[in-house]
């Protein structure tokens, strides 16, 4: 009896979310009309409508797909084998290349602040080297690819705990020419 | 109980390693039980003018503080200058009771508009003679050098070697955006910032008193840059496609320095033009942080080739490599001493570090201090002290530790970070 009644509840409360998306969708274009104006090209500018939004232009589409698509990888202390559960994310930036054949990345390789200064260049510079030689093996072109290690001077988390540590343990990805 | 003992039996041995070669006397007294540091009576310099009395004063706090920075000493300070002294008897007289080995007495006076004179003279008790008897004139401002030189030249007369006093520490200090290049006194005074480029700037490695490597990232990528402190010009000495970490000095100008070839990291050496001449390491995991024996017939270096970061020596003669460290798995940063066959490393642990020194043959290990992420132990020229970077909590500190005495000072902090040091430890022409 319990269960049926938490059941009614949560079809009143879908229905009730239902009707409320359903009135914004209608209703958000007649509020945003009248700020459109017409540029001397013809084509309308300004504040876009909420309908607009949701057609993005190539700029924002790429931008959507480096965002997520270039996550930092993660390595084990002072190692540089890609772990398993970055292979999805190095795929995905595969596939982004592919995708845009013009597109230039550089590849960050970073360390936690344990260890030592030349040695951790040395190992961020051999974890830079681990994602690109994934990536090149898939069919990308070296020179579409550079690396750089900065050791331990680019911590993304500043504390000085294993939590920090782990994160600050990365290869950074990010896209120099298009 | 037992380590302490162990400590004593090793600094008995380091101390009558030093007395055979020194000219001098070490007036470090041993007994059985405990350390007797030698004993310094200092009165003050006997002033001319009020403005020369205030100069004065700064030379003697500076001469004691350099004298503390090392543990050997126990300074006794007169609060009223002796007048100087013309008659031995006279220095007798006004010292006896003191317990003092070393009386150092003199004047201080204005020359000229901004020069000052100090005569300065220091008398060994237990010989009965003056040992030091010196006229420094320097320009007001560098009346912290004069002081310097005065404790340099007391090491000079007392252990038969120059102090380290004079030299420089060089080190890149920032955040985590920006990194720029210092240079200071071996104290951390007159600390001045050299690069102002925004960008990372790390690990200095001084070339001789007045031109330094520096490794920066001002194009994007590592590279080598070149510093003459006496133009105050820098150039471009190597850049490389991969990884270039800064040089070190070999001989004959040539460098050894970190560049990495496809995967490999390796050792190589480049002639004074940036041009490679020779490979020194060939393995296919990392070798990083080459430094040199005083007679440059070794390198020590680290490479990850037996799974850890491991220091080995190679001999540049016969070629053949071996592994110096064991302990632990994580050892990097050598830095062999200027002067003998120890070797400064850092031995990392999983929540700290520890700063040692070994023997290259192996023997000898010995931890000299502990703390978070220390890193570019770095020796005096008189192969007596280490420089090293540290950290706790929130910020960094440039130490120094008197090898002998274990005795430890902090002569720089900040709430940045610190990226690389190197005490100036050229052999003095």
């Amino acid at each position: 009896m319990r269960k049926i009644g938490i059941g009614i509840v949560c079809i009143l409360c879908m229905l009730l979310v239902g009707c409320a998306v359903g009135k914004k969708q209608v209703e958000a274009p007649s509020k945003v009309a009248p700020e459109k104006a017409i540029s001397p090209e013809g084509e309308a500018v300004g504040v876009p409508s909420v309908r607009e939004k949701a057609v993005l232009t190539p700029e924002e589409i790429f931008a959507k797909e480096v965002k997520e698509s270039f996550i930092n990888i993660h390595f084990d202390f002072d190692k540089y084998n890609i772990k398993p559960n970055d292979i999805s994310t190095l795929n995905n930036i595969v596939a982004f290349l592919k995708k845009y054949p013009s597109v230039k990345i550089r590849i960050e390789g970073n360390c936690d602040e344990r260890g030592t200064e030349e040695y951790n260049l040395a190992l961020g510079q051999r974890r830079a080297n681990a994602a690109l030689k994934y990536i090149i093996a898939r069919g990308i072109a070296s020179s579409r690819i550079e690396t750089v290690s900065y050791g331990e001077s680019k911590p993304v988390d500043p504390r000085h705990c294993e939590e920090a540590w782990a994160k600050n343990r990365n290869d950074h990805f990010v896209v120099i020419d298009r | 109980m037992k380590n302490y003992i162990i400590r004593i039996l090793i600094f008995v041995i380091v101390f009558f390693s030093f007395t055979s070669i020194s000219r001098g006397e070490m007036r470090i007294r041993i007994t059985t039980a405990t350390l007797k540091p030698t004993v310094v009576l200092m009165f003050p310099f006997l002033p001319t003018t009020i403005e020369s009395k205030h100069i004065g004063n700064r030379l003697e706090d500076t001469i004691v503080d350099n004298l503390n920075t090392t543990g050997y000493f126990k300074i006794i300070r007169q609060s009223t200058p002796c007048g100087f002294f013309t008659d031995i008897a006279d220095i007798v007289a006004d010292s006896a009771g003191s317990g003092a080995d070393y009386v150092v007495f003199g004047s201080i006076s204005k020359k000229g508009y901004n020069n000052i004179l100090l005569s300065m003279k220091i008398f060994d008790r237990n010989k009965g003679e003056i040992v030091l008897s010196r006229i420094y004139t320097s320009k007001k401002e560098y009346c912290r050098w004069v002081a310097h030189r005065v404790c340099d030249e007391f090491f000079q007369v007392i252990t038969g070697k120059y102090g380290p006093f004079e030299d420089r520490l060089l080190f890149s200090k920032g955040n985590n955006k920006y990194k720029e290049i210092y240079v200071s006194d071996y104290d951390g005074h007159g600390e001045k910032k050299l690069t102002k480029w925004k960008t990372i700037n790390i690990l200095p490695k001084w070339i001789n008193n007045s031109s330094f490597f520096f490794t920066s990232y001002q194009t994007g990528k590592p590279a080598s840059y070149l510093y003459n402190l006496l133009t105050g010009k820098v150039k471009l000495f190597f850049k490389h496609k991969g990884l270039s970490i800064t040089p070190t000095p070999f001989k004959d100008n040539l460098y050894a320095l970190s560049l990495s070839f496809n995967d490999n990291i390796d050792i190589y050496l480049v002639n004074k033009n940036g041009k490679i001449t020779k490979r020194l390491t060939f393995d296919k995991n990392i070798d990083v942080s080459p430094t040199f024996s005083p007679d440059r017939t070794k390198m020590t270096f680290v490479s990850k080739r037996h799974g850890s970061p491991q220091i080995f020596i190679k001999n540049l003669r016969t070629g053949r490599v071996s592994r110096l460290t064991f302990d632990g798995s994580y050892n990097t940063s050598p830095s062999w001493s200027p002067t003998s066959d120890y070797i400064a490393y850092v031995s990392v642990h999983r929540m700290s570090s520890k700063l040692c020194i070994i023997k290259s043959d192996g023997s000898d290990r010995k931890e000299l201090a502990e703390a978070k992420g220390i890193d570019c132990p770095s020796w005096s020229r008189d192969g007596r002290f280490i420089s090293y970077i540290s950290q706790k909590k929130d910020r960094s500190y440039i130490s120094i530790v008197c090898i002998t005495t274990g005795h430890k000072r902090v002569v720089l902090e900040t709430n940045g970070l610190y990226n690389g040091l190197d005490w100036l430890s050229l052999k003095k022409k």
